[in-house]
């Protein structure tokens, strides 16, 4: 870890113990930055990454529209698609090789003092490199990843997520996995989503959802570590084969949902987190296609999630007249569906407009489930009756032939619930 | 960095900082005297980015610490790349290793015997032999780096050594300025340049012996290197 042997030439404001930085203007712009990461400093502000990796600032109108935008730095970082806010008003993010924290120390809007924060982890030797990450969590500790290495003799490698506060010389693990995280997400209350990586298995996309212990700065090194293990599924039909890539909490109707974006294909996955005796699963769906492929996701404020690419920023919004599956709610013996619009009842109510399947986790081998459907008054909830849901299973319901009562298809007529415990 | 032509919103960061203790806790490092122009003309506007990079060097020394478990040299993992608009070269330097790495000739089209060009043209200075600071004992670790008036300053320890090294150009890129500050140093400081540089290289301090750079204690305060890139002046002084 780098000792402080230099000072980043705080100016006067800043040493005379002033916490408020100095205002940052921003002047009209009606072209767009490219967008890599954004880092949100309140509802209406952000810093960015773009795909040269420099970092600019972007003001938003309350409805996310771009008011404007500027560079807060010109040096070019080639380095992981993530940009968080550390201290002292700096910014932090990384290469493989080095987690870098960025000052503007005389505030002139231009960050001009840039310090290796973390250039050493255990494992480096080993050829151990950060894969995800930096993001800063709410005790003030800066996350990340890195790949697996063997830490004793004999010992299966292990990729751990580690973090770095100034109260600890040592890097603090946070958890500990198998398999590589190449991405993962925060909770506001704590509850990590890491993206584990497994490049041979081709018909999903682990996510793993960890509980992360609370933190106290005068026993910063935890007693136990938690195992990040691959709990949910994301099926590969889901997401059209194209792999999510960044992920962010946000919340939707009193609950907070994860949302992950496949650039490749486009699609948002919306992720409805349960827990169940303290382990971890949940449904997937569909949550929209986006025009312009989306490289990052931010909850700017409850329910407004502001989306990052190629062409710019864009609000992420459900289009109002998208037909789609909303929700998914199991119970016994029972699937509760919601969809945007009504169902055409004629075709909604027979039995072979759904195919539901039984996935196991634990053996090989799918079970196909007989459904019955019952279409309540208003059209827009479907209730599947089927025998016993089974545990250690992804569920796999297609909604094949459920056009809405307009004639609309559906966004996609798939739901997926990966459960472990009922 | 650009100026907002107007103001059109305001907005002041209003981060916490009460999870975040983290100080700087040393003086303020002497400000530089030198305002970055010379009699070679102004400082060009650089252009500063890090990234991963193609291992050039061939020498064997300077190759050492980027030898892969089987010999074979890896590639550069995360270097400074510095470049102007108005100058065709790129210059590198190593964060690992702490040196100045190179200087490329982006053009890279003169014929290396009629230019009078070193044999590892296009690169005009490669890195070779041991880092220059190499005499202090120890290894380097980088600390960081800091823009003064757009020019990268990398800062560093080399052993007991505290140093600021700052690189820019300067005559439309045709010189090479590199500029070494040395905190406090207990005994005179040795700068160790690679043989092939040296018709090129003049020092504004201290005295040479062949490649060898002793600048006194008193001198080691700021110390600019001025490498010319172009038409290399075989009869350097200092």
């Amino acid at each position: 870890m780098a000792v402080v042997l230099f000072n980043p030439a705080i100016s006067q404001d800043a040493a005379s113990g002033s916490k408020q930085r100095k205002f940052v203007q921003i002047s009209s712009q009606e072209s767009s930055p490219s967008v890599s990461a954004i880092a949100p400093i309140d509802d209406k502000n952000v810093f960015f990454l773009n795909k040269e990796g420099q970092i600019g600032v972007a003001k938003f109108s309350p409805g996310l529209s771009q008011i404007g935008w500027e560079l807060y730095s010109d040096v070019k970082w080639s380095g992981l698609s993530e940009l968080t806010i550390g201290p002292n008003y700096s910014l932090v993010f990384a290469a493989p090789g080095e987690i870098t924290q960025a000052f503007d120390t005389d505030q002139n809007m231009e960050l001009d003092f840039f310090q290796a924060l973390v250039r050493t982890w255990p494992g480096k030797d080993q050829g151990s490199s950060i894969t995800a990450g930096p993001i800063a969590d709410a005790y003030g500790r800066i996350l990340f990843a890195i790949s697996p290495y063997i830490e004793e003799e004999g010992e299966t490698p292990r990729a751990r997520i580690v973090a770095w506060h100034p109260s600890s010389k040592e890097l603090i693990p946070v958890t500990n996995s198998q398999l590589p995280v190449s991405s993962f997400a925060l909770s506001s209350d704590g509850l990590l989503a890491a993206r584990l990586d497994m490049p041979d298995y081709k018909d999903g996309y682990y996510l793993s959802l960890t509980e992360i212990p609370s933190f106290n700065p005068q026993a910063p090194v935890p007693e136990s570590v938690p195992y990040t293990r691959p709990s949910l599924l994301i099926p590969a039909e889901l997401t059209k084969g194209a792999e999510p890539t960044k992920f962010a909490f946000y919340h939707d109707g009193g609950q907070e949902k994860l949302l992950a974006t496949c650039p490749d294909s486009r699609r948002l996955i919306e992720i409805i987190p349960e827990e169940r005796g303290g382990i971890w699963q949940g449904s997937f769906l569909v949550h929209s296609e986006t025009k312009e492929n989306l490289v990052t996701l931010v909850e700017m404020k409850e329910g407004s999630v502001l989306g990052g690419g190629e062409s710019g920023f864009i609000p992420v919004e459900l289009a109002p007249d998208d037909f789609r599956i909303s929700k998914i709610e199991l119970r016994q013996n029972l699937i509760v569906l919601d969809f945007t619009q009504p169902v055409d009842r004629t075709e909604a109510v027979k039995p072979e407009s759904y195919s539901v399947t039984a996935i196991s986790l634990s053996s090989s081998g799918d079970r196909k489930l007989a459904a019955e459907p019952i279409i309540e008054s208003d059209g827009e909830t479907v209730i599947l009756k089927v025998e016993e849901i089974p545990t250690e299973t992804v569920l796999r319901i297609v909604c094949q032939n459920v056009p809405s009562d307009s004639g609309e298809s559906l966004l996609s007529p798939m739901v997926f619930s990966t459960i472990h415990k009922k | 960095m650009r100026l907002p032509i107007f103001p059109f919103a305001i907005f002041a960061v209003m981060l916490s900082s009460e999870c975040f203790a983290q100080e700087p806790d040393s003086p303020v490092p002497e400000k530089d005297k030198e305002s970055g122009s010379s009699s070679l003309g102004p400082t060009l506007e650089l252009d500063v980015s890090r990234r991963p990079f193609k291992n050039f060097l061939t020498d064997e020394v300077a190759l050492k610490p980027y030898l892969a478990e089987d010999g074979t040299p890896e590639d550069f993992e995360s270097i400074f790349v510095v470049g102007s608009l108005q100058a065709k070269v790129a210059i590198f330097w190593d964060p690992v290793v702490c040196r100045l790495l190179g200087v490329l000739d982006l053009d890279g089209k003169k014929d290396p015997v009629e230019a009078d060009l070193p044999s590892t043209y296009p690169y005009i200075l490669q890195a070779a032999g041991p880092p220059p600071l190499a005499d202090a004992s120890g290894d380097p670790e980088y600390f960081g780096f800091r823009l003064v008036d757009g020019s990268p300053e990398f800062l560093y320890t080399f052993g007991s050594l505290v140093v600021e090294e700052r690189i820019w150009l300067e005559d439309l890129g045709k010189t090479l300025k590199q500029r070494f500050s040395f905190r406090s140093p207990s005994r005179p400081v040795t700068i160790k340049i690679p043989e092939d540089w040296r018709n090129r290289a003049a020092a504004s301090k201290g005295t040479w012996d062949k490649n060898v750079l002793s600048i006194p204690v008193e001198d080691a305060t700021e110390v600019v290197l001025t490498y010319q890139l172009v038409q290399p002046d075989t009869d350097s002084t200092n």
